[in-house]
């Protein structure tokens, strides 16, 4: 039906403008492309930066309730630059910007998973401040508050309402090497990637007109580029894993259409004092144990996973990837693209060993002319 | 078993009598049908073409995705782009879609008899964030998740400046599709726009039987010069289990908003604020086609008696078997049920397919008068088709009921001796009671008016004292009947056609009485109907006159449209005034506020030379020459008020007012009260300038020139007409001639009622004369034998005829004064505050006499035709 049709909409309106004087390396379309060893100065930096053509700031968490019941959350806020070149003045009704936002939540023991899209053009409703951390999308807003404090205030259509707000545990990251995180062989193919790997949360969860208390930990990626994926990439698999020994791992594998991962694929371990072991895709195992066919999309998930390799000490690790919930699936009815994401938890040896979110995109249809 | 009995005889009856008579005298139960049908049609129609051009209104998210919930605005309709953020700060972090809204008319050109005419089409143009609109994909239940959808995919897009997407019946009625261009007219400019995409009718509902435009708002904003502000911001609550305390969240913040620069209410009460603002209009309507109802009764009455005269010796013969009378009338209450249910249901199609022809008649009034409608189609809705059924079927049983009573009195004895039976009302013989009910209706016409809700009045006195009228001088001219031989004795003496003819009415029958009482009753009310747009003509030429002096009027093309909101760019305006041809002008910028609740309208007037009171008529005058742009002693700002709101808002001269602008609450004297008969929902008159500033709008709705001498009025409008294609520029001619035209327009439905009125008051006299001479039949056979030539039987079954109507016009013409008077005084004045002054049509009422001898003579004749030719033996 329309699931492409505003993909295609944002690449039909981004505007294609000449090159730029400045001699950073920008897109064909005047996209500047991040560059190795950034300056990044916060908290300037964890606002918008509209020259690139796309950004997203990422929560993802898990939250227990005072009697231990369990769920899991999503908070999402994309920009999409319609044009490298913003206007001098505010416009209420832009057309430079596009903001879709995504919020979900799981709700492990009642077995319920809540989703919504937002999809806004930049001015009066919609913003990502340029200098700070402050983004909108109607009434959904991400700022921060104090030090590197934020705060999450959202909602689900009428039935859920969250405030919460986020505390990092651990520093702050930046992916990649000499911080650039490379998507694939195209140099334009990648990010400026940061992350909070590890943040405390605290807030009111408000379901059936009841608030619940919550606490929980989320992981936070802000990632920034031009582009995404690399050509004959239809997708990509995310994992982001909060370990019970303060650790954390993130891998990503990017597929291309046969399947198979691309070099540039990669797994990164966090220690607790927050320095990074990342490791090419030859040196682990990502594999398909079991999945999932979505009723909405008709999309086949492979949502159980193997995850096996070797610990940055040198012990081997086999992880048991297993979700929460089977229907996690965000079916894309505004932005055009669905995919799944959803609460998991990890295994080794039959035993919990850490919490994680997982992220399967590129499976209802390639994400190649989306992203 | 006596009433197994009872219903076997009533069935057998209805086969062996009835059903007969179905089959043998097909044309007149074909007739009586139609009679029934037409009545159940008319009524049905009328209904549902005003409950369609009512519904018709509607905000845009209830026709995209089931509707907003409450509706936000400002002071003069109108919500600063800048003061956004504030609701959505107030109402945070409320899961709420906040929809800014921006409404125009687009006039397209090619679809009337010209592009400035006011036959050209026009529809709303609606600016609505296309990104945000798709948000309430899932504000909604999932199933309904598709909005705003198209028939082609990849066709919304935001950013561009000459896109529209068009309804089905847009599509339809403009053969185009998707790529191609059409012309609209849009505040004062003529676009080519690029028809993006058709909505899915699916998915917009409206968009079904609805001509709408939809652009992206600040495409529209930007074409309509209102960067600066929208129209109203439309939210809407997303569905949920907490979907109703979320409703009393929003109430609650939303009382918290400051009441002077924010209005705000559900979007059923602004729903309801639209069927209330037009109740009046659509009861009167209401009440005009119950009247093709009751004519129905009356006809259907008639042709019932015609049908127990006609068959009274077969209904003799079954009383001498032994039949009891219950049972016939039982039997004809049957058949007049029978009757009552194929006629009605016949109404029902009928009705229907009168009311997709009579709904943009509808809508054009509602439009002009109300608020805006994009009906365009009405659809079926079952109850008000039960309600016209059951009016059909009860008024049919109610008709039949006289006649059924006739049936079951009439006696063996009379029927074998061929002799006359009297049918007809005895109320009828009841001199006194006429006196009585015209006492009453005058008691009725001096009751204020009903207020239904603050600003809407229902003259229910006036309504009241109408009926009591109409039936007193049908009594009363019923009982002059007797007076004819009197008054014609001597014409009587001249010949035995006259004697025979005059001494029908020595002893009146009560089917005479009936018919003439038939004949007063239309006449009256098509007469009375004669004067009060007599009265309203001569009314509104007098104030044209007065007010209409300049050359030439420019205005933005679809101006007449109630809810219009385009106007002419500052720009434009200034371009004309500043035209060295142009001797004065004077500018309207006007505003749409409200007041207490009610919508009302603010015009500022700015002139290129000091302004003057002269052109208005007064209904109060002012103590001493006004001069608007001064702000009075005590700091008020002057202004003057029309007089449908000073009646609205109970206020006269002296009062004092609080309007709310986007700049504050402003105090404002007034100063005087004006005739104005253009709006019914009034007006508050002040200085342009000063309007402009509080509203910080500067564009205008109209300008008035008066050129310098010599200047030609044609070749300018020619010259500003070619610079400006957007513009509507007329001369003082033309524009009269306009009004004129709107005003004969306007009138047209009452125009046709009257003649329905006419023609079924004469089927009733032509079913009258028939019933009377086939009970007479024996006597004319035996003036047959006493040398009558048919000829003189066709002269004396005419001139009794012409007798009959000549009653029923002078008794219905003098009725016609007096409902003149409670049309003009008493209905008009307390339902829109107009003050007309009363006029006697001499030359229209004349017509209208002459018309109804002639059709009392041609009718007459050709019963007397048949009557001449009558054998006593002949039953049709």
């Amino acid at each position: 039906m329309n699931q492409r049709r505003y993909g295609l909409m944002f690449l039909t309106l981004w505007l294609v403008g000449a090159v730029c004087s400045d001699s950073l390396p920008r897109t064909e379309a005047g996209f500047r492309i991040p560059t190795t060893h950034p300056e990044f100065t916060f908290p300037r930096d964890h606002g918008s930066h509209p020259e690139f053509l796309i950004e997203w700031w990422y929560i993802t968490g898990h939250l227990r309730n005072a009697d231990n019941q369990r769920y899991g959350f999503q908070a999402t806020f994309f920009r999409y630059a319609m044009t490298p070149y913003g206007p001098e003045t505010f416009a209420p009704f832009g057309t430079n910007q596009l903001f879709m936002a995504h919020m979900a939540l799981s709700d492990i023991d009642g077995n319920q998973f809540y989703h919504e899209e937002r999809l806004n053009r930049d001015g009066w409703d919609a913003k990502a401040d340029t200098d700070d951390l402050d983004l909108r999308n109607g009434n959904w807003t991400l700022r921060r508050t104090d030090g590197e404090t934020m705060e999450l205030r959202a909602g689900i259509r009428a039935d859920i309402e969250f405030e919460f707000q986020l505390q990092p545990l651990q520093p702050k990251v930046f992916f990649g090497k000499d911080s650039v995180s490379r998507k694939g062989a195209d140099p334009s193919a990648c990010s400026w990637y940061i992350t909070f790997p590890r943040l405390g949360v605290s807030g009111t969860l408000r379901q059936d007109g009841k608030n619940i208390p919550v606490t929980g930990e989320a992981w936070m990626d802000h990632e920034i580029s031009s582009s995404q994926l690399g050509h004959e990439q239809v997708g990509w698999d995310w994992l982001s894993v909060r370990m019970a020994d303060e650790s954390e791992l993130m891998v990503y594998i990017l597929r291309d259409v046969a399947g198979n991962p691309d070099p540039h694929s990669t797994l990164v371990w966090i220690d607790p004092a927050g320095q990074l072991h990342a490791v090419g895709s030859d040196q682990f195992e990502w594999s398909e144990s079991g999945s999932w066919t979505s009723p909405d999309t008709g999309a086949t998930y492979p949502i159980d996973v193997r995850l096996k390799g070797v610990r940055p000490d040198g012990s081997p690790f086999d992880f048991a990837v297993k979700p929460l919930m089977r229907n996690q699936e965000l079916v894309g009815e505004l932005g055009g693209i669905s995919y799944w994401e959803g609460a998991c938890d990890i295994y080794e040896n039959d035993q919990p060993v850490g919490e994680a979110y997982m992220e399967l995109t590129g499976y209802s249809e390639s994400l190649e002319d989306n992203l | 078993m006596s009433t197994l009995i009872g219903i076997q005889s009533v069935l057998l009856h209805l086969k062996r009598f009835s059903w007969r008579h179905v089959l043998k005298a097909p044309a007149t139960t074909c007739a009586l049908l139609a009679v029934v049908a037409l009545g159940v049609a008319v009524f049905f129609s009328v209904r549902l073409s005003s409950r369609a051009a009512v519904s018709g209104f509607q905000l845009f998210t209830q026709s995209i995705s089931g509707g907003s919930d409450f509706v936000v605005t400002g002071p003069g309709n109108a919500v600063p782009v800048d003061r956004l953020p504030e609701l959505r700060n107030v109402l945070d972090p409320l899961p709420l879609h906040l929809l800014p809204m921006v409404e125009g008319t687009a006039t397209l050109p090619g679809t009337g008899k010209a592009a400035d005419d006011f036959d050209a089409v026009q529809v709303p143009i609606l600016g609505i964030d296309l990104l945000a609109a798709r948000n309430l994909a899932y504000a909604r239940d999932r199933t309904q998740y598709q909005t705003f959808e198209t028939t082609t995919s990849d066709q919304i897009r935001i950013g561009v400046a000459n896109e529209v997407h068009i309804t089905e019946l847009i599509a339809k009625r403009l053969q185009v599709k998707p790529g191609d261009f059409i012309d609209a007219v849009l505040g004062d400019q003529l676009l080519h726009l690029n028809v993006a995409s058709v909505l899915i009718t699916d998915e917009f509902q409206a968009g079904k039987n609805e001509a709408l435009l939809v652009m992206d708002l600040p495409a529209l904003q930007s074409l309509l010069g209102q960067e600066q502000h929208v129209d109203r911001v439309e939210v809407v609550i997303p569905e949920g289990n907490q979907t109703a305390a979320l409703r009393q969240a929003v109430t609650d913040r939303l009382n918290k908003l400051n009441a002077a620069q924010w209005i705000w209410s559900t979007t059923e009460s602004q729903r309801d604020s639209a069927q209330t603002m037009t109740a009046a209009f659509r009861l009167n309507l209401t009440i005009l086609s119950a009247l093709s109802v009751l004519v129905g009764i009356y006809l259907i009455l008639q042709a019932m008696e015609a049908a127990v005269v006609r068959r009274r010796s077969e209904i003799g013969i079954l009383l001498s078997m032994g039949y009891e009378p219950k049972w016939i009338r039982a039997a004809w209450l049957m058949e007049s049920l029978l009757l009552g249910i194929t006629g009605s249901a016949l109404g029902l199609l009928l009705g229907w397919a009168l009311a997709q022809l009579a709904v943009r008649g509808v809508a054009q009034t509602v439009n002009a008068l109300y608020v805006s409608t994009t009906a365009e189609a009405a659809s079926w809705n079952s109850g008000e088709a039960l309600m016209a059924f059951g009016i059909g079927v009860a008024a049919t049983v109610i008709a039949g009921l006289l006649p059924a009573r006739d049936a079951a009195s009439t006696q063996p004895i009379q029927v074998i001796r061929q002799e006359g039976h009297n049918g007809g009302i005895y109320l009828l013989d009841a001199p006194w009671l006429g006196f009585v009910l015209l006492a009453v209706g005058g008691l009725f016409s001096r009751m204020p008016a009903l207020d239904l809700s603050p600003g809407v009045r229902l003259p229910v006195g006036g309504y009241l004292a109408a009926l009591t009228w109409l039936i007193g001088a049908a009594v009363l001219s019923a009982n002059l009947l007797r007076f004819i031989p009197g008054l014609f004795k001597r014409a009587a003496i001249r010949g035995a056609v006259w004697r025979v003819a005059v001494s029908q009415f020595r002893q009146p029958s009560g089917r005479q009485k009936l018919t003439v009482a038939g004949l007063v009753v239309a006449v009256g009310m098509a007469a009375g109907m004669e004067i009060l747009t007599h009265s309203f003509e001569r009314t509104v030429s007098g104030w044209i006159h007065q007010s209409l002096k300049a050359d030439l009027f420019v205005a933005v093309k679809g101006i007449e449209n109630a809810s219009n909101r385009n106007k002419i760019s500052e720009a434009t305006w200034r371009k004309l005034i500043d035209d060295p041809k142009v001797e004065r002008a004077e500018v309207g910028h006007f505003f749409p506020i409200e007041l207490r609740g009610l919508p009302t309208m603010l015009m500022g007037i700015r002139s290129t030379q000091p302004w003057s009171d002269e052109k208005l008529i007064w209904a109060e005058k002012p103590v001493k020459p006004v001069q608007l742009d001064r702000p009075l002693d005590d700091g008020c700002t002057p202004a003057l008020i029309s007089e449908s709101f000073a009646v609205r808002y109970q206020m006269g001269r002296g009062d004092e007012l609080e309007v709310p602008t986007p700049a504050g609450n402003q105090s404002v004297r007034v100063l005087g009260v004006y005739a104005d008969y253009g709006n019914e929902r009034g007006a508050l008159l002040m200085d342009g300038a000063l309007a402009a500033r509080w509203f910080n709008d500067l564009r205008a709705v109209n300008l008035a020139a008066t050129l310098r001498p010599g200047a030609d009025p044609d070749q300018v409008r020619e010259q500003w007409t070619a610079e400006h294609p957007g513009l509507a520029i007329r001369t003082n001619r033309a524009l009269r001639e306009e009004v004129l035209k709107i005003f004969h327009q306007t009138f047209a439905v009452t125009h046709a009622l009257k003649i329905i009125g006419i023609a079924v008051a004469f089927s009733g006299l032509a079913l009258a004369l028939f019933s009377l001479l086939m009970d007479r039949r024996q006597e004319l056979v035996t003036l047959r034998e006493l040398g009558f030539q048919r000829r003189d039987i066709m002269a004396a079954v005419t001139l009794e005829g012409l007798l009959l109507s000549l009653i029923g016009l002078v008794a219905g013409l003098l009725l016609s004064l007096a409902l003149g008077y409670l049309l003009i005084y008493v209905i008009n004045k307390q339902s829109f505050g107009w003050t007309l002054a009363y006029a006697v049509p001499a030359i229209g009422l004349a017509v209208l006499s002459v018309g109804v001898l002639l059709a009392a003579a041609l009718t007459s004749l050709g019963i007397g035709r048949w009557a001449a030719r009558l054998k006593a033996e002949e039953h049709e």
